[in-house]
Formats: C-alpha cells, sequence, structure tokens
C-alpha cells in the first residue's frame, strides 16, 4: 500500500471517529425524525445553521442523489441526515471556512459509514492515475457528426440518459464529477471532501468526463443523434 | 504561477482546456490559453463542445431538487429556517464555471 494510500485511510478513519454513531437511514418513508437539541445554545446554533447551511440544501440533495445513484427517497434520508448532523456539530464549524465543503464531506462520510464501505475496497477499482492530464482533457471525437455537432449533440441527448451515464460511472470517478460539475466545487474544494491531493481530484475528474462523453456518444450514435465518423 | 509562456501550441491548449473553463488556471496561463483558443480552428470546437457539456449538467442540476415536504421537515428540526416555498438562494446557483 502505497504512503498516499495509506494516509487517505487514516484520514477517512480519523472522520469517522469525529461523527457520531450513525443512525439508520432507511429507504422509504415514514421517516423517525429526532428532535433537535433544546435551550440557548441549541436555538443559536439552529439560526446560524438555517442562515449559512441550509441555502446549501440544493446542491446537498443533487450531490446525495448522484451518491445514491438517484434513489430519490435515500437522497432525501441522506440529505437530513447531513443537516442533522450539522447542526449537531455546529460547534466544530469554524465560521468562515468553506460551508459547502464542509456540508458535502459530512454528507460523503454519512453516505459511505451507511454503506459500510471501506477504502480498501474501493482502492481495488482504481486505475493508474499517473496518466498525463492532457491526454485525458482532449474531448472524444465527434468525428463527421454533422455542420454543428457540439449543439446537435447535446439536443439530442434525453436527461435521463445523461443520468444513467453518470451514475455508470465508477465511483471514484462519479464523485469527482458530481462533485465539480453538479456540485460546483473547485478542485481544492473537492480535494477537501475527498481527502485527496488536487493532482489526484483532477485526474478522477478528466477521467470521468471523458468516460462520461464517450458513453454519452456513444447513446448518440446509437439512437442516430449524430452519425458514426471515422474515429 | 504562470507556467505557460507566449505563444503556445494546440497540444497544450488542449491540455490544459478543462482548467480553463473550470477556472483554475493561474491568470498568465489562463491569458495564454485563452488567447490560444479563441482564434484556433481546431481548438475552439473542442472548447465550444466541452462549455456545452457543462451546460448540459447546469441544465440537468437545475432539474432536480428536494422535495417541499424535505424543506418543511428541516424548516421544523432547524430554528430560524425560512418557511416553505421561501427562495433557497445560493444553494441553487445554477451558474456554470465560466
Amino acid at each position: 500500500m502505497s504512503a498516499e494510500h495509506l494516509w487517505e485511510r487514516v484520514r477517512m478513519g480519523l472522520r469517522m471517529l469525529a461523527l457520531p454513531s450513525p443512525r439508520r437511514v432507511q429507504a422509504g418513508r415514514p421517516r423517525e425524525i429526532p428532535s433537535p437539541p433544546v435551550g440557548d445554545a441549541a436555538a443559536s446554533s439552529g439560526e446560524g445553521l438555517a442562515q449559512e447551511a441550509l441555502p446549501w440544501l440544493d446542491a446537498v440533495y443533487t450531490y446525495a442523489l448522484r451518491l445514491t445513484r438517484g434513489d430519490r427517497d435515500a437522497a432525501e434520508d441522506l440529505a437530513q441526515e447531513t443537516f442533522l448532523r450539522a447542526h449537531r456539530f455546529w460547534g466544530t464549524y469554524e465560521r468562515g471556512t468553506n460551508m459547502k465543503a464542509w456540508l458535502f464531506t459530512i454528507c460523503r462520510n454519512t453516505y459511505l459509514h451507511e454503506q459500510g464501505r471501506s477504502r480498501t475496497r474501493r482502492e481495488t477499482t482504481m486505475t493508474d492515475l499517473d496518466t498525463s492530464y492532457d491526454a485525458l482533457a482532449l474531448p472524444p471525437d465527434l468525428g463527421a457528426a454533422g455542420t454543428d455537432p457540439e449543439r446537435e449533440f447535446f439536443a439530442g441527448l434525453i436527461d435521463e440518459e445523461v443520468v444513467t451515464a453518470i451514475d455508470a460511472l465508477p465511483e471514484e470517478y462519479r464523485e469527482a464529477l458530481v462533485l465539480s460539475d453538479l456540485g460546483d466545487l473547485t478542485y481544492s474544494e473537492i480535494s477537501e471532501v475527498l481527502g485527496v491531493p488536487v493532482g489526484t481530484v483532477k485526474s478522477r475528474l478528466f477521467r470521468a468526463r471523458r468516460s462520461l462523453q464517450e458513453s454519452l456518444l456513444e447513446y448518440a450514435i446509437r439512437t442516430g443523434v449524430v452519425e458514426e465518423g471515422p474515429r | 504561477m504562470g507556467r505557460l509562456r507566449g505563444m503556445i501550441s494546440c497540444e497544450e491548449a488542449l491540455g490544459h482546456l478543462w482548467e480553463l473553463i473550470d477556472g483554475e488556471l493561474a491568470p498568465e496561463d489562463e491569458t495564454a490559453v485563452r488567447r490560444h483558443v479563441e482564434v484556433c480552428s481546431r481548438c475552439y470546437p473542442r472548447y465550444d463542445f466541452q462549455r456545452a457539456y457543462l451546460s448540459l449538467l447546469g441544465r440537468i442540476r437545475r432539474g432536480e431538487g428536494p422535495s417541499p415536504e424535505l424543506r418543511r421537515r428541516l424548516a421544523g428540526l432547524i430554528p430560524g429556517a425560512p418557511p416553505e416555498g421561501h427562495d433557497p438562494g445560493c444553494g441553487s446557483d445554477t451558474s456554470s464555471k465560466e
């Protein structure tokens, strides 16, 4: 195991220890909603959270939805659990730091904890990440796809197909892509959420985009949205 | 710190295309890549393609949102939360990276 992977696992373990024993997040309704703490401190905590964290509910939900591969009930449970944990640990949040990245980190850690996943298992799906970014950044060749291939290509795609293609990505790629392209986080923020170096973030993100675009291109060719050109 | 100097090649420009679109290049590098891409007949379509890709993802993001019930539940749990139906503001930011 490389030093980087070892540190990744240590960081993950420390994060898990910083969180309380997870309550079971169950798919489906009705949900048992625990009461928040009471008293002045709780009220103050709640107001701060409401002002600073709740505006990110849509973004957290979108992230949760992709983590759960489109399961809306599970995503709502995960988003709710994220905000409940944020409420509980509001005192540990440093004012002025990145609220969005903090919430996304809680959301991801909650998801991973609920899944009972280990970094060891995740590592087995990693491919070599040392490939030059330059090669990864090249978009797929649209060939003779038409006079205005970009517009034609994207206009012909159905949102559900795009979401299906995102959900089919390997998890390391999917989470980098979702944090960047749906969550609008910077490379540095993604690095913070995933606990990996910025270089790894770029490598995963660029691979994810290329893989997704190739999947979408294959879909577009298969359904006649664009014609297949010389590859 | 900028690494790219003067006129850059198509390979160099394409190698930094996503960082350009993501707004992650140092100012000097951004200027060099943008100067190339904006006038290059080979690179511009790829630049345009990637911007269209991010617009597509933005469209998907706008199409997904939590249920009013979740908003209502959280509003009930967290003091000071805006009432149901309140514009969520920055959390629903739909601006693209560029």
